[in-house]
């Protein structure tokens, strides 16, 4: 169990980690989510000992690693932790046996067992024959197995992951993240994995952390995180969502009922209110809110269909044919929304259509 | 180059390659005529050292081949010495400065050492330093009989004489590595160091090893490329050494084959045959560095460079401020004690006495600012520097425009090996090798003895160097800003005079200062060619301290040396950095 207690980190006037947090479990998959700049990297590099914080502790187990207060700090080398790079940081004079062996090299191990070692672990991330090359020779895919054979040569007790994915394309980015996830799961080493890719977290973790200037913003797993936002910044960075402004008109149930602003006559009800910002705080009729529900969750039709709950007109503005799926642009009042829709439904510019919102789906904000 | 010009005019656009500005056959016409105009004006001189090493005829007379000079050379007890000696002090040299290089880049560009940014500004500081300032500073210091440390040490131990003579071998090594041996190599090592992927280092880090074992076997063998340009660079450059040696290797009759050269041609009767023989050995030597030096100051090496927002530095923990204590005192001994020493020596009556009844005065100043030969001294050199650094950047920039631009013509790559001959040559050599031009030429003989050799020599001085600064200030320039330019209607000329002289104004006016402090600071080139009329200051210096005027030499070279840091300062504002490229 890895545990991060008030960590703080300042860079001149910036802080980058502020007062965090975190109980991170033996053999998780855990992910650091958030945009460039959030403090998830920082807090990845205080873990790995390349940074000291300014503050807090971080302990492995029973290990103290860091404790600013008792002034210990143990330096990188004596963390027994493996990290992958986002540049993978391959050394150019060294062959990619020699990369992988260098771990080993420096703990004395025996000749022959790094021998099989190395081998064994080149075999496991599928770079068997190639051990003999140099690591500039190798595509960008090859160099990642390197590195992350080279993070678990030495059975690592963390496995710390620098947005190792980031320099791939499209194609090998999924493949890798596939087996990045089995790999984790066969050897069971707890794994640290930074990312600012929202699929990357959400297919490969067990939990994810969402980072925004240097703070936590929500903690859970993956469905938890993406259907429960727990902060606008949650929800926004988090898969595509749709926004409406409205203002409510009374509130039973649990549910909300919100008249839109800027469509006459249309009322929605919501039965799911956000947390406020401030504890004791609930909402009143006539309170600016926003009503938000991700865009996959909304049907469109040509049809009002016979019950007119939840259902707002709109205008299609422009479409957009993007190989799996058409996206529309809808007019709702004077706003315009994209929304993606399976290449079966076909509108074109001008058609009038009805967008229902369930209710359950629809998640209110404070304005 | 009018001849460019005319020709885009009269030559329609052919559009059979992307790059081709010219029609094919003016292009051809025109690349041909540089290509001549240069050959003759850089490698024709070096050509005649090595056919006049057998012409056995007075410098001006009607040439007689044989092989009398080479006799002579052979006979000449010393000569071939002074190419041993060369060897020596650059053995020694490369093997004291280039650790303790290495060592001080890394420490500025990869710890956290306090200041480290000030300190890189105090090395490079000190690369600018003239070296006849350095060496006049240090004499101040080492002479063996009134030199500061001399006398401390020998009052302090009741002894008769002081340890420390700077007349000596060592002391000829020591004055190197204050003067530009240490300094060149922080300077051009630390933006590599600074440079690296720092996760090269933080992987090894987590893959288990400490902070010195990771420096070792990998920050090192990583920057292996950058490490070995360094090294060979200043292994060649050693060859233009000249001020040092002649200042403290001449009175102990120590020469290195540059004074030699000099000795030989300066003495009555001149042996220029015999200078000439040795000159065509040491160029055949270093003409095997011509390749050598554009492989390596071209290649590009393994090393990655990513463009994260800071390198994580690494922590010195409690060497710090010793670290501090030791950076600072090495940036003392390279610069501090130097000026500090020869701007005391200007004001003093006897240069080295301190002892005396009065030994503060400004008579020096007074004495030296008011003499003919300092006046005419000093607007030789504004002349010849200001016509270096004028014409220089003009006729760099364009040849550098069509070594990078001319894509498709026949010779590009001639040109661009051409540019490089001169970076190889040391000044002494050139120098003679101009001497042969102007006195064995007819057609030059008349211009011998006017400033007009100086200025050609001067301009000859930093070819390399300057081209490739302007080659790659074009590099970046990238082809669509003048591509866009031809496709508003200008033409070729337009668009260089419009678009392509205003972007790179900054790169010209750079190349301008570093021409200016070039050449107010050459003293092996034009040594064999300037009159006690055509004298600049630099030589002055040297004359001065031969006469045993030493204050006035110091006066002098106050006045150079604030010059130098000025224009160096100038150049620093208009983004001067050399570094080894990783």
């Amino acid at each position: 169990m890895l545990l991060i207690e008030s960590l703080t980190k300042r860079f001149g006037p910036m802080t980058a980690v502020d007062d965090l947090d975190l109980e991170i479990r033996e053999g998780e998959f855990f992910t650091f989510l958030g945009p460039s700049g959030c403090g998830k990297t920082t807090t990845l590099r205080c873990i790995g000992g390349l940074e000291k914080p300014d503050a807090g502790a971080i302990r492995l187990g029973s290990r103290a690693l860091v404790d600013v207060n008792r002034r210990l700090f143990v330096p990188p080398e004596r963390r027994n932790m493996g990290m992958v790079f986002q540049s993978y940081a391959l050394w150019p004079h060294m062959t990619v046996f020699e990369n992988v062996a260098y771990p080993l090299k420096l703990r004395r191990t025996p000749r022959t067992e790094i021998r099989r070692r190395v081998e064994e672990t080149l075999r496991l991330v599928g770079l068997g024959e190639l051990s003999n090359r140099q690591a500039p020779q190798l595509s960008g895919g090859q160099q990642q197995r390197v590195a992350l054979a080279r993070a678990l040569v030495f059975s690592p007790e963390v496995l710390l992951l620098d947005e190792p994915l980031s320099n791939l394309d499209a194609l090998l980015r999924d493949e890798m993240r596939r087996q990045l996830k089995e790999l984790q799961a066969r050897l069971g080493v707890t794994t640290i994995f930074v990312t600012h890719d929202q699929v990357e977290a959400l297919s490969v973790s067990d939990r994810i952390a969402i980072m925004n200037n240097g703070h936590l913003e929500q903690l859970g797993t993956p469905r938890d995180v993406y259907t429960n936002p727990a902060t606008p910044f949650a929800q926004s960075f988090l898969g595509r969502t749709l926004t409406v402004d409205g203002r409510v008109t009374r509130i039973d149930d649990g549910a909300a009922h919100v008249a839109l602003v800027g469509v006459e006559g249309v009322e929605l009800t919501a039965s799911r209110i956000a947390k406020l910002p401030r504890r004791g705080e609930a909402l009143h009729p006539g309170d600016l809110v926003q009503l938000s529900i991700r865009p996959e969750q909304i049907a469109v039709t040509c049809e009002r269909a016979g019950n007119p709950k939840n259902v707002v007109p709109a205008r299609i503005r422009s479409t957009l044919f993007v190989g799996d799926r058409f996206e529309y642009v809808a007019e709702v009042g004077q706003a315009r929304h994209v929304l993606s829709l399976p290449t079966t439904q076909i509108f074109n510019v001008g058609d009038e259509v009805y967008l229902e919102l369930p209710p359950e789906a629809l998640c209110v904000w404070p304005g | 180059m009018a001849r460019v010009a005319q020709a885009r005019r009269s030559g329609a656009p052919t559009g059979q390659r992307a790059h081709a500005w010219l029609s094919p056959s003016w292009a051809q016409i025109g690349m041909v005529v540089l290509i001549g105009a240069f050959a003759f004006y850089l490698v024709y001189p070096l050509a005649l050292i090595l056919i006049n090493s057998f012409n056995v005829a007075r410098i001006g007379q009607p040439p007689v081949y044989g092989i009398g000079a080479w006799v002579d050379a052979w006979g000449t007890p010393g000569l071939f010495q002074a190419l041993g000696n060369t060897i020596a002090v650059a053995f020694w040299y490369q093997v004291l400065s280039f650790p303790l290089g290495v060592v001080l880049a890394w420490i500025l560009g990869r710890t956290n050492l306090p200041w480290a940014r000030g300190f890189e500004f105090l090395f490079w500081l000190s690369f600018f330093l003239p070296a006849l300032s350095t060496t006049l500073g240090w004499i101040l210091i080492l002479d063996p009989r009134q030199g500061l440390l001399n006398q401390v040490t020998a009052h302090l131990f009741g002894l008769q004489a002081g340890p420390f003579n700077i007349y000596s071998f060592w002391g000829i090594i020591w004055v190197h590595l204050v003067s530009h041996a240490v300094s060149s190599k922080v300077m051009l090592l630390t933006p590599a160091f600074r440079n690296m992927d720092a996760a090269l280092e933080e992987a090894s880090r987590m893959a288990g090893a400490s902070t010195w074992s990771t420096f070792l076997r990998v920050t090192l063998p990583v920057l292996t490329p950058p490490l070995v340009i360094v090294f060979m660079l200043a292994f060649l450059r050693l060859f233009e050494s000249f001020e040092i040696e002649l200042l403290l290797g001449t009175p102990i009759n120590f020469f290195v084959y540059s004074t030699k050269i000099v000795q030989l041609v300066r003495q009555e009767p001149p042996l220029v045959g015999q200078a000439t023989a040795l000159g065509s050995v040491t160029l055949l030597l270093l003409v095997v560095g011509v390749p050598i030096q554009r492989w390596l100051t071209t290649r590009r090496s393994f090393t990655t460079v990513t463009g994260r927002m800071k390198p994580a530095l690494i922590d010195l923990g409690r060497w710090r401020w010793p670290m501090f204590a030791l950076v600072a005192l090495i940036v003392a001994l390279l610069v501090v004690v130097p000026i500090f020493s020869v701007v005391a020596g200007s004001f003093m009556t006897r240069f080295g006495f301190f002892a005396i009844a009065q030994p503060w005065t400004i008579a020096n100043w007074q004495r030296t600012l008011g003499s003919t030969a300092f006046l005419r001294s000093l607007g030789n050199t504004l002349v010849i520097a200001g016509s270096a650094a004028v014409a220089g950047p003009l006729l760099f920039a364009l040849v550098g425009y069509v070594v990078v631009r001319a894509k498709g013509v026949w010779g590009r790559g001639l040109l661009d090996a051409i540019l490089w001959v001169p970076s190889v040559i040391p000044g002494a050599l050139a120098g003679l090798g101009l001497l042969w031009m102007f006195l064995g030429t007819p057609l030059f003989t008349p211009l011998y003895g006017t400033i007009f050799v100086l200025i050609i020599a001067s301009v000859m001085g930093s070819v390399t160097l300057s081209t490739q600064i302007m080659k790659s200030a074009f590099l970046q320039l990238g082809p669509e800003l003048e591509e866009g330019s031809r496709m508003s209607g200008a033409g070729w000329l337009g668009t260089y005079v419009r678009i392509v002289v205003p972007l790179i104004a900054p790169t010209l006016i750079l190349v301008a200062t570093l021409k200016f402090m070039f050449t107010a600071n050459a003293t092996s080139s034009v040594v064999m060619l300037a009159t006690s009329e055509t004298r600049p200051l630099s030589l002055l210096i040297l004359d001065m301290v031969a006469a045993g005027q030493r204050e006035a030499a110091t006066v002098v070279t106050v006045i150079i040396t604030g010059l130098t840091l000025g224009v160096a300062m100038l150049a620093r504002s208009l983004g001067l950095n050399l570094g080894v490229r990783t």
